[in-house]
């Protein structure tokens, strides 16, 4: 089904419209963010890069793959997620990066396997 | 009234006499005799008002006499009236007592009347009701009769449309019938031809009933040497992909966030406001938080810049690329192939 729909779109300007956007809207991001340089238009379409080769990769295989993003203030104990920082406690504060589960059907129940947990920062860091 | 007003008025207007002059006897004689015929007028005046009085008394007595004989005449008549009154009582409650059957009679014929009113109105009611039954059927009966005249106004065109239809066939009919004679001399020929063919049929169904088995054969050969479907790579291999992009993030964000420049620049309020407006349609409860607080003490310190930067790449990364179907797939379709995927995720492949 990935590869069909991959195929499907590659006679369509649709990937590259939505590459467009991405980079525009993190580039203007990262430009507001930070002073103006050079290296901000290379840095963002690196990120791209990696993230829509990964994308792609991940749509063609023959699993079942899930993204996943963590809301600010959600408890870390309900939900399976990545603390750089042992130190932190407290709610979710930001989502830093999202994380990536496989789906499989294990005993006749979908569940969810961690490839990558969501990593977060939690209230503390910033207290 | 006026005349007894009048006797007590003459009643109160005594002549004063002086009885102090007639008992004193220090009053000389001469003087007394005055005094006494003085004394003596005086009771003259008043028998003259007592016999006015007196008189005004008798003309009282006798108008009262007569307004009491007037009175007892009245008071003859008013019991004659009630004679009659009670008399004509009498009669009008014989009357009555004779009348009594009759509106005992009445009466019931009423309680009758009304009873059979009450059954005509039922009557009529049921009637009614029965009526607009038959109403309703006959506006059934009317669409449906309206609908049989549309079919019949439709036969009849089909009917002449048949007419000269056959009228056409026949014609066709007698040129098929010269076909079919020049087609039975053609029949003759391909019979002969058709007992050549089926030879040749009978030869060549053979062959494919020997390529059919060679063909079964060979798919079962390809079965068996089929690998069944397996992942394209194993879980580390997206685990180092993934973390390769998210390590490449927060190395180059730190890297940025400690230019020389980075470390004076303070963002304007225009800046964040435009970065807000971006990011706002794709987290709703974190960039809710951004707006309230974090956003605008980012120049405290550079890790929150640092973290405001990577959350937000990370976001966009999440929403442009990882949360669709594919990347660049319309949304519709991508949610389409989304819940196949589920489906076929639900009847159990890719089960452990």
């Amino acid at each position: 089904m990935g590869r069909a729909a991959m195929s499907m779109m590659e006679d369509t300007t649709a990937p590259r419209d939505r590459l467009r956007h991405f980079t525009d809207t993190v580039g203007s991001i990262v430009g507001k963010l930070l002073p103006q340089n050079d290296s901000v238009p290379q840095f963002v379409g690196k990120i791209a890069e990696m993230a829509i080769s990964l994308a792609n990769d991940l749509t063609v295989e023959q699993m079942v793959f899930r993204s996943s993003f963590v809301d600010h203030g959600t408890d870390p104990r309900q939900v399976a997620v990545d603390v750089v920082d042992e130190r932190q406690v407290g709610k979710v504060l930001l989502c830093t990066f999202p994380g990536f589960w496989r789906l499989v059907k294990i005993d006749g129940r979908i569940q969810q396997m961690a490839i990558r947990r969501p990593s977060v920062e939690l209230q503390s860091a910033f207290e | 009234m006026q005349q007894e007003m009048m006797v007590e008025e003459s009643n109160t207007q005594e002549f004063p006499i002086n009885n102090d002059v007639v008992d004193d006897p220090n009053v000389e004689p001469e003087q007394a005799s005055l005094d006494i015929g003085a004394n003596i007028a005086r009771l003259e005046y008043q028998l003259q008002g007592k016999c006015k009085e007196v008189e005004n008394l008798a003309n009282l007595n006798h108008q009262k006499e007569s307004e009491i004989l007037e009175l007892k005449k009245e008071a003859a008549s008013l019991g004659k009236e009630v004679l009659a009154m009670h008399e004509s009582i009498k009669a009008q409650d014989n009357l009555i007592k004779e009348k009594e059957p009759q509106r005992r009679a009445l009466q019931q014929e009423l309680h009758q009347m009304k009873s059979n009113f009450s059954l005509q109105r039922n009557e009529i009611e049921t009637l009614k009701a029965r009526s607009l039954a038959q109403e309703r059927l006959l506006s059934e009966f009317q669409a449906t009769l309206d609908q049989r005249n549309l079919e019949i106004a439709c036969v009849k065109s089909s009917h002449d449309g048949h007419k000269t239809e056959i009228a056409t066939l026949n014609q066709r009919i007698k040129q098929s019938d010269a076909k079919i004679k020049e087609q039975e001399k053609d029949i003759e020929t391909y019979k002969q031809t058709f007992e050549e063919l089926q030879n040749y049929i009978v030869e060549r169904e053979k062959q494919i009933n020997e390529l059919t088995v060679n063909n079964d054969y060979l798919s079962n050969v390809i079965s068996e040497t089929k690998k069944p479907p397996a992942p394209n790579h194993v879980d580390s291999y997206y685990l180092n992909r993934v973390d390769a992009l998210n390590h490449f993030i927060s190395s180059h964000v730190a890297e940025m966030c400690k230019w020389e420049a980075s470390r004076t620049f303070r963002p304007s309020d225009a800046a964040l406001k435009e970065v807000l407006r971006l990011v706002g349609p794709l987290g709703k409860r974190d960039v809710a938080y951004l707006r309230t607080t974090f956003i605008w003490t980012l120049n405290k310190d550079s890790r929150r810049r640092i973290v405001a930067l990577r959350f937000l790449i990370g976001l966009c990364l999440h929403k442009f690329i990882f949360e669709k179907f594919a990347f660049g797939i319309e949304t519709v379709r991508g949610e389409i192939l989304r819940q196949t995927e589920d489906a076929i995720l639900g009847i159990g492949m890719f089960s452990v």
